[in-house]
């Protein structure tokens, strides 16, 4: 189990690698390079700024260097936590990004859990009832849900929301407790609105995960051990709960690595419609406004966050499932 | 107790020819008749059977037809305002006259005022003059696939000077259903592209990961596990925000379509590299190399038609990713912009709640968006079930 | 209570029996029609004896075992026939006899005999084991859920199974994993699984089909062994005429849902009755008559969902008579030694 868990570590190391690379790719993508953007701003604005503060600032940024020495430069002070100057904001950018990036992440794992929680279930009463009504019906929906962009049934159900519940959806937090220190009261009420955003980030992955749920099950509840459990006189609830689903559970475990960067990925645009104060619109106005520091580093740690829970979940699984902390075969 | 013996060792086998016993059998057994059917034959089957998917397939094609002809179905130019109709709602057709009689389809002018207490907007029908929808009418010129200067339209107003809105109009008091129609050649059609582009790189990557094996394949593999774990629409959204804002459309169009199939690409090579893989090892290739075939042969008759139906399906599947992308990126405007005319363009004029609100049909571009997605997923689902005829899926 | 079907010799009366089995019947209703899986089935099985059934594939032999232990799975069904279990209370005084397709299939009661008093182990030892469970997890959960033992005392009962069925260091075996150990081993834990609560029954579907002919052999072996201090009765099914040879007392021949002949294992080989049975038996080799040429069985299996009329077996009979066609129930002739057949050719005599 420890060498499993050093391997898939060690993978990880070169897809952050890579992810850095891409993340300040996109950093210097955009044509000119941001500090005229910035230094355009400022002047635009009708503030004066000198020839030499120009000079001062590509040197503080190391622009005037190679381009593998900037992105050593940026990938070092990256990881010791200094994600450089937010020109827009005029703030460093890790004051702008933490609460934004926790609350993006608490919101994209709260609607994973309640992707788990609703697709499993459904998935194993349509399996154990196969061909009921409950079964054609759940089978009908997920075929359904499981290709729905979640920013648009957002937008539509913001429209249904305002118009027949008079709701002004949208926002993390009631006014009382939007500038409001923790509290309990600011938790639940975070709780509380979160999970709109949630269940609408997780329609198109609970539709998947219903249908991955039944047909592995049902695959699982035809085989012999099954039959073995019940001719040892175990009971139907005991016989199906213990044995199947333990096994039918895992192909479910493995997904998580692609749910996260999806659910992530959903985040982003949900968050936009939904006007939620993560990281999709702030990456948003980043983006549009040439903010590359700040868009390069949420683009960095939404990835890394996503790798490490890949890496969470992979070695969940090979905790669950004996076959693969063996290494043995199928 | 005497009976006839009989053993192993003297039992005659006096069975007659085995043919003429078979053919009894099979009289016996209920006369079941026996047909062989080949793979296509036995993939069309399946696949007619599944109505979902029929019904996929045709939708598709509708829209598909609209994409085409989106000159000669969209009743006016998407760009044409019609002064003093701004956000003007949905026209409503009516079929009976309000002595009761049975019409042809038919609708008043529509006359928008305030109402004086509320200062609500109220659209009130001037029922004074009746004017119909008509088919093939003569309207706006246009230029059918930019080449031949035509006029007619397949419905329109039988009065130029009273617009018909089906589908409302815009905040510019622009004809909401002629964008649409003509948003579905650029919606419709970047997708297409964009798989396009995603084969292209999926086969050659995962071709020559799966043909190579070793390091190849491990770099391709590292480097696909790479892009999947970045999630797509920051990412896309980075990317696109890279484009340079004076490109002309054409150019930020293949611009997205690259963006999309940069991540695209990997579910097709990895698709592709385990086909390659699984097939390689088959032992009806092994056998048909051992029997002395061409590789080139094998490839033709056994990989390729093995192949394609499954490259075929994640193609379809796929597809539909592609438009939510492009009608997602060009929603924020970081993909397409005006004066382009995509089905995520139009839908950029719903971002603001209030404006949904307001003038709800301003989100039936999402409708065209999720009918071409489902009818992409019915259709793929059902192609995927057909192709392996041999499957027992539940 | 004696029943033309109870074996042994006919004159001596027979208080040794476990289950007797009247005019079984298990339909399968599916969509394309009804498959008469199992259709009048009647034997008896003794205390301590083993009960050979053969039959080709999809004749019913497994359908029948599941019908015994009264768990057949929809789309099936037990229409119609007894399960009769005569159960002895600890110290052989006294005897009740219970009719278990009476029972509620997942009740409790059946429940308690499943896997208490009647076991099974199936074709595909691993297959048959959890495969995310340890061989201990799983057997001390059987034992727990019919004996009142705490986990330390299962656990151990579990170790002295799994060396009572010659496992090598059963007490590391014990934390393994299905996938870890070889299918005759396997098979071994299964039958250690299967025999840990002392049953009166154990059914073994086609136990050794999935090994090689070596670990078949140990198998076999240690079944025996076991059958001996168990004092179990054995209902084993198999396609394998050799494996009856070696382990079976009698013998059940099935076709198409029928038993068509049962008999000691002796008069089987020796005297085959019913021409199914013969041509079965022509269709194995044998070193003491020689021969070109395997005599194979005209025809093949007929569809299951149009059976023929009358005799399931008359459109592939060397030896059909007119009667054979008609639709009436085939008759059960009687010998001696309880050799029964169901063919119109004996009683034309």
């Amino acid at each position: 189990m420890r060498t499993f868990v050093l391997k898939r570590i060690l993978q990880a190391i070169p897809i952050l690698f890579g992810i850095s690379i891409i993340a300040f790719a996109i950093i210097q993508l955009p044509p000119g390079d941001y500090l005229t953007t910035y230094v355009n701003n400022l002047r635009s604005q009708g503030d004066v700024i000198s020839d030499e503060q120009v000079k001062a600032l590509e040197e503080q940024y190391g622009l005037n260097q190679p381009l593998y020495l900037q992105y050593w430069k940026w990938i070092t002070n990256f990881v010791r936590g200094e994600m450089g100057q937010s020109f827009y904001w005029n703030k460093p950018v890790r004051s702008l990004i933490g609460e934004r990036i926790a609350l993006s992440m608490l919101v994209s794992l709260f609607a994973l859990v309640l992707t788990y929680a609703i697709a499993i279930p459904i998935g194993l009463i349509s399996a154990t009832r196969q061909y009921s009504f409950a079964d054609n019906l759940f089978t009908v929906l997920a075929f359904i849900g499981v290709g729905l962009p979640s920013f648009l049934v957002a937008l539509v159900l913001m429209y249904f929301g305002n118009r027949y519940l008079g709701l002004s959806a949208g926002g993390l937090f009631s006014i009382e407790y939007m500038d409001a220190p923790w509290s309990l009261g600011r938790v639940l009420d975070l709780l509380k609105h979160m999970i709109l955003p949630a269940l609408i980030i997780g329609i198109s992955g609970t539709a998947g995960t219903i249908r991955v749920m039944r047909a592995t099950t049902l695959d699982e509840l035809s085989r012999p051990y099954v039959e073995a459990a019940r001719a040892r006189g175990l009971r139907e609830m005991v016989a199906v709960l213990r044995y199947p689903v333990r096994v039918a559970l895992n192909p479910i475990m493995s997904t998580i690595g692609w749910q996260l960067p999806a659910l992530v990925s959903g985040e982003t645009l949900v968050s936009m419609v939904l006007g939620l104060p993560t990281c999709g619109p702030l990456l948003y106005t980043a983006l549009i406004t040439q903010d590359m520091y700040l868009a390069a580093s949420f683009i960095m740690i939404l990835s890394t966050l996503t790798v490490a829970g890949t890496l969470l979940s992979d070695i969940l699984l090979a905790w669950i499932d004996p076959r693969i902390r063996f290494g043995g075969i199928q | 107790m005497e009976v006839p013996a009989s053993s192993p060792q003297n039992t005659p086998p006096s069975a007659p020819p085995m043919q003429a016993q078979e053919d009894q059998l099979i009289a016996e057994s209920g006369a079941r008749s026996i047909r062989l059917l080949s793979h296509r034959q036995l993939v069309l089957m399946r696949f007619r059977k599944n109505r979902l998917a029929l019904i996929g397939l045709a939708t598709l094609i509708l829209l598909y037809l609209m994409a085409i002809f989106c000159e000669f179905i969209a009743p006016y130019d998407p760009n044409r305002r019609f002064q003093g109709n701004v956000h003007a709602p949905p026209t409503r057709l009516h079929l009976r006259t309000p002595e009761g009689a049975w019409s042809m389809p038919f609708f008043y002018r529509v006359e928008r005022k305030t109402d004086p207490s509320t200062f609500e907007r109220v659209y009130a029908e001037d029922t004074r003059q009746r004017y119909s929808l008509r088919l093939f009418v003569r309207g706006d010129p246009y230029e059918m696939w930019g080449l031949i200067p035509l006029d007619v339209h397949l419905f329109g107003s039988s009065d130029p000077s009273v617009p018909l809105f089906l589908m409302g109009a815009d905040a510019m008091g622009r004809d909401l259903l002629s964008r649409i129609v003509y948003g579905s050649r650029i919606s419709l059609s970047i997708g297409l592209v964009g798989v396009c582009t995603s084969l292209l790189i999926g086969l050659i990557l995962g071709g020559v990961s799966g043909y190579y094996g070793g390091m190849v394949d491990d770099i391709v593999q590292r480097l696909i596990e790479l892009i999947r774990s970045i999630p797509t629409v920051p990412l896309w959204m980075g990317l696109a925000a890279a484009l340079p804002p004076s490109w002309p459309q054409l150019r930020v169009y293949l611009g997205i379509t690259i963006i999309l199939s940069f991540v695209g690409w990997t579910t097709l090579a990895r698709v592709i590299r385990g086909k390659f893989l699984a097939l390689r090892e088959e032992d009806y290739v092994l056998a048909a190399l051992q029997a002395g075939a061409q590789p080139f042969f094998v490839i033709r008759e056994h990989l390729l038609p093995s192949f394609m139906s499954y490259i075929l399906v994640h193609l379809t599947l796929a597809i539909p990713g592609m438009i939510i992308g492009e009608t997602g990126l060009s929603f924020l405007g970081l993909g397409l912009v005006a004066p382009t005319i995509s089905w995520g363009v139009l839908l950029k004029d719903a971002q603001k709640v209030q404006e949904v609100a307001l003038h709800p049909w301003i989100l039936i571009p999402a409708i065209f968006v999720l009918i071409t997605v489902m009818a992409f997923n019915f259709f793929g689902d059902g192609l995927r079930d057909a192709a392996d005829p041999y499957s027992q899926r539940t | 209570m004696k029943s033309r079907f109870t074996q042994g010799s006919n004159d001596m009366p027979n208080n040794n029996i476990l289950i007797e089995v009247k005019e079984l019947r298990t339909y399968f209703y599916l969509t394309e029609g009804v498959v008469r899986a199992v259709d009048g089935v009647s034997f008896s099985l003794e205390r301590g004896r083993t009960l050979g059934v053969v039959g080709e594939s999809g004749c019913g032999k497994s359908v029948t075992a599941r019908s015994i232990m009264n768990m057949v799975r929809k789309p099936g069904r037990t229409v119609g026939g007894e399960v009769l279990y005569h159960r002895r209370n600890g110290d052989d005084t006294t005897e009740e006899i219970i009719d278990l397709l009476k029972l509620e299939p997942m009740g409790d009661e059946m429940r308690a005999i499943r896997g208490g008093e009647f076991a099974m182990i199936f074709q595909e030892p691993r297959a048959s084991l959890s495969p995310v469970h340890t061989i201990g997890t799983q057997i001390v959960e059987a034992i727990r859920l019919h004996r009142p033992m705490t986990k330390a005392q299962a656990r151990e009962h579990g170790i002295e199974m799994l060396r009572r069925v010659k496992i090598p260091r059963p007490e590391q075996i014990i934390d393994a994993y299905p996938h870890q150990l070889s299918g005759g081993m396997c098979q071994r834990a299964m039958i250690a699984l299967a025999l840990a609560c002392q049953p009166a029954l154990l059914i073994a579907d086609e136990p050794t089909t999935a090994l090689d002919v070596t670990t078949e052999a140990q198998i076999l072996e240690l079944m025996r062994e076991l059958q001996a201090t168990f004092e179990t009765s054995i209902m084993y099914i198999t396609h394998n005429l050799a494996v009856v040879a070696e382990i079976a007392r009698d013998v059940m021949v099935m076709y198409m849902g029928k038993d068509v002949e049962f008999a000691p294992v002796d008069a089987i080989f020796h005297e085959p009755k019913h021409p199914y049975t013969i041509a079965l038996l022509s269709s194995i080799p044998r070193i003491d008559v020689e021969r070109d040429m395997l005599a194979t069985m005209a025809g093949t299996v007929p569809d299951p969902y149009a059976l023929p009329k009358g005799c399931p077996f008359h459109p592939r009979c060397p030896s059909r008579l007119p009667v054979c066609s008609q639709d009436i129930e085939v008759p059960y002739v009687f010998f001696d030694k309880g050799h029964r057949v169901r063919c119109h050719l004996y009683t034309a005599k």
